[in-house]
């Protein structure tokens, strides 16, 4: 079955990113396509890769980012999500002018379209909410 | 063509969430069916006379106004969620259809996509 993930929920104050994490690492060895993980809301936080915690804590960003690489996933972090949160890759660093960029490896900025079109291509689409 | 329904849970000022699922709602209209239902104190987002000056937010309920110009044509409630708050339509700014307990569990299933906010 093609699926589609969504993520509301943010790192540090809900279940949210971390069941998801879960569920699409389950459903790759159930054998589903996974075709696109889509980060909106507060979950714009996830994709951070200057989260830095604690060694002998979960590091959800890392283990999300590593995961997706491993599997050749799309992460997608919603632009307007991102950009208010302060959540920027290099382009649009640059664009506002800002110092530095944190978007983490195996996330890329996206729009709100690609959770349309998450819906539209997938046969489910799954919400994890805030 | 793949119908969706958006299922607005948020109270209006608790936070982005009514804005960010209101945006999304937005987006899906440019692209395919659309619907919404607004469940518990999201109604709330459609309450008239909010100044939302008063917090320096953008007001939620003037986008609900536009969703017909979206194409968004079905804005639904249950009825008891409407009571329970002490509305009734014309404290809204549009129109919304009334569900009962038994319609509101029948909603769910004609729709191919739910997205909750």
């Amino acid at each position: 079955m093609k699926m589609s993930i969504a993520v509301l929920g943010s790192p540090y104050a809900s279940q949210s990113a971390h069941t998801a994490l879960n569920f699409t690492k389950a459903a790759l060895i159930a054998g589903h396509d996974v075709i696109r993980v889509f980060f909106y809301h507060e979950a714009a936080y996830v994709g951070n890769g200057f989260n830095t915690p604690p060694q002998d804590e979960f590091a959800l960003t890392q283990q999300w980012s590593d995961f997706a690489i491993e599997h050749d996933l799309e992460l997608i972090v919603c632009v307007a999500s991102a950009l208010r949160r302060g959540i920027l890759d290099k382009t649009e660093a640059k664009r506002y002018d800002k110092q530095g960029n944190n978007m983490a490896a195996g996330f890329q900025i996206g729009g709100l379209g690609q959770l349309i079109d998450a819906g539209l291509s997938s046969d489910r689409l799954v919400t994890f909410s805030a | 063509m793949k119908t969706f329904l958006f299922v607005q849970s948020a109270s209006p000022h608790s936070g982005l969430l009514a804005k960010e699922g209101l945006d999304a709602i937005l987006m899906g209209s440019a692209f395919c069916s659309v619907s919404v239902l607004l469940q518990g104190d999201a109604l709330f987002q459609i309450h008239k006379d909010q100044n939302s000056e008063l917090t320096q937010t953008k007001p939620v309920a003037n986008s609900f106004k536009a969703l017909k110009e979206y194409g968004v044509q079905n804005v639904y409630c249950s009825e008891q969620d409407l009571s329970d708050r002490g509305l009734s339509q014309e404290d809204l700014v549009i129109s919304v259809q009334t569900l009962n307990s038994v319609e509101c569990k029948s909603l769910m299933i004609q729709f191919d996509i739910i997205i909750g906010f």
